[in-house]
């Protein structure tokens, strides 16, 4: 066995040791004494437990009957990184080079389209999905950005971008995108020449999204609201005191935005350049979708690593509903109407839908 | 072979003793080694993500549900999210294996050579490009899983010397797929 093999197996058990050892010192040493005034206690607890658990039963609000379920899995394959509906099909970006086609409808897979390197962000706009995927699977320097038929499935053009391709969002004049994600360059193109027609060198940054002609993005705490008209940059501070290690995500709408990826695990509503309400969900926030009175989601505990969809009500900030989804991490959330469509890490498409 | 090895994975990951770990742990280390290797074609990141999976998976254990998926898949799927969160970040947590008091070892260059070897599809047809003698023993310790003493036995030589062998075959694969890079 290699030197490095054996090192970890005997750094793993001395750990599993340490941690069973720690386990049985909480143990109580010796069996409990069955005394009458214990017997007399527990019984007495137990009655007020029991008082306490008719309460909450009492209480407790019966099932809505608008509460979602999972209804169908599709099984896609590869490793999902994304997805959009568009042209009345679901296209998932999946790491290992493609994007699959589902159709919502049937159920169906209906193709899988070729498009080099490993796909990193997709978005629709202009009769067109488009997707940025870099040219090394491990990041690199260069990515490509692919144009395909939201009808056809074609490919109608297959560019370079200027460097590591990150998010994408389509609106507000054209196609913006990061294309060197590491520098936080910030690009808008435009769609048909590929011309690029704005550029905002932030740095760094993540998330994207375009709604309501207002580029949204995120920066060291900050939400920058890009006006792309006059090119001008507003930032709202105060997000948090840091955005986490993974990625942040924006969910634009027309009156403002939600914001996740921060450290506390909120997920922030921002509106009127101010932020007006804060949510735990309990988890860390990871990708959002809206659907009618209701925004999902996803929420992942760790030690041990769970995943939820979470529904929340947008009006009064409260957790509704949770499903859980085990160690499926969801990569995307996409309405389709009143349902939701999730994309998991394991390769899966699940339909969510009100009861 | 010793009983302990016939116990199943979900046995091995529900026992309270310690050694049980270090059975699951050898069952599945090389194919996850070479499963992070095949897709970051950086040993050095693959040792780093198989021992923050095999934290996440000691931290994670108790919650394992026998009977149901298998133990190989629930470690995958922990696997596939270490995975992922690198490829996003650019980079390998260390947050389980910090709570777990277990410290990042240094690679040494035939471990580094072993690991890219395991994430290699074609790893058959890159040994052909050894000298016999070298090609024979870095395919029986690499690939077959055969241990040292094993081989040492069987070759009527030291522990040392199989040790060796399998060394410097290790190092010459490397010295030959590096040229072509």
């Amino acid at each position: 066995m290699s030197d490095y093999i054996s090192e970890l197996r005997r750094d793993l058990v001395d750990a599993a040791a340490r941690e069973q050892a720690a386990g049985r010192a909480t143990r109580p040493l010796r069996r409990w004494a069955w005394s009458p005034t214990a017997v007399a206690g527990a019984l007495a607890m137990a009655t007020l437990l029991l008082a306490v658990v008719l309460t909450l039963t009492t209480l407790a609000p019966p099932p809505q009957p608008s509460d979602a379920k999972i209804v169908a899995t599709v099984h896609l394959g590869g490793q999902p990184d994304g997805a959009v509906l568009a042209g009345g099909s679901l296209w998932i970006a999946d790491f290992e080079g493609r994007v699959v086609r589902l159709d919502p409808a049937t159920h169906r897979v209906r193709s899988r389209i070729g498009v080099g390197g490993t796909p990193r962000s997709i978005t629709a706009g202009g009769g067109a999905v488009w997707v940025v995927s870099n040219d090394s699977e491990m990041g690199g320097t260069s990515s490509h950005l692919v144009k395909l038929d939201a009808r056809s499935g074609r490919v109608l053009a297959h560019v370079p971008t200027s460097g590591y391709g990150g998010p994408l969002g389509f609106g507000a004049g054209g196609l913006w995108l990061y294309t060197n994600e590491h520098r936080g360059d910030v690009e808008r193109i435009d769609p048909d020449s590929f011309e690029r027609t704005a550029f905002f060198p932030f740095e760094t940054g993540r998330g994207l999204a375009v709604a309501a002609n207002t580029v949204w993005t995120l920066r060291d705490g900050s939400v920058l609201q890009i006006d792309p008209v006059t090119g001008r940059v507003s930032r709202i501070a105060g997000i948090t005191s840091r955005f986490g290690d993974g990625d942040g995500a924006v969910l634009a709408d027309r009156d403002g935005a939600w914001i996740t990826g921060t450290v506390d695990g909120l997920v922030s509503r921002i509106e009127g350049g101010r932020i007006t309400r804060r949510i735990a969900v309990g988890g860390l926030p990871g990708v959002m979708a809206a659907t009618g009175s209701a925004l999902w989601v996803s929420a992942t505990r760790t030690l041990p690593d769970r995943n939820e969809l979470v529904r929340v009500d947008p009006e009064d900030g409260k957790v509704v509903q949770r499903i859980d989804l085990g160690y499926r991490v969801p990569k995307a959330l996409v309405p389709v109407e009143k349902d939701l469509w999730v994309i998991t890490s394991r390769g899966e498409a699940m339909l969510v839908t009100p009861a | 072979m010793p009983a302990a090895t016939l116990r199943t994975d979900d046995e091995l990951l529900s026992s309270d003793d310690p050694e049980a770990f270090g059975l699951f742990y050898d069952r599945h280390v090389k194919s996850l080694l070479g499963y992070f290797a095949r897709r970051t074609h950086d040993p050095e990141v693959a040792a780093d993500l198989t021992a923050e999976t095999f934290a996440a998976a000691l931290v994670a254990r108790r919650r394992f549900k026998a009977g149901g998926a298998p133990a190989a898949a629930w470690l995958f799927a922990i696997a596939a999210r270490r995975l992922a969160d690198y490829q996003r970040r650019g980079r390998v947590e260390q947050r389980l294996r910090r709570a777990l008091a277990i410290e990042r070892r240094p690679l040494s260059e035939s471990d580094a050579a072993m690991i890219s070897l395991l994430g290699d599809d074609a790893a058959r047809s890159v040994l052909e490009e050894l000298p016999p003698e070298q090609r024979e023993i870095v395919a029986a310790h690499v690939i077959d899983e055969r241990p040292y003493d094993e081989l040492a036995g069987e070759l009527d030589t030291s522990e040392a010397v199989v040790r060796q062998r399998v060394s410097r075959g290790l190092r010459t694969l490397r010295r030959i797929r590096g040229t072509r890079r």
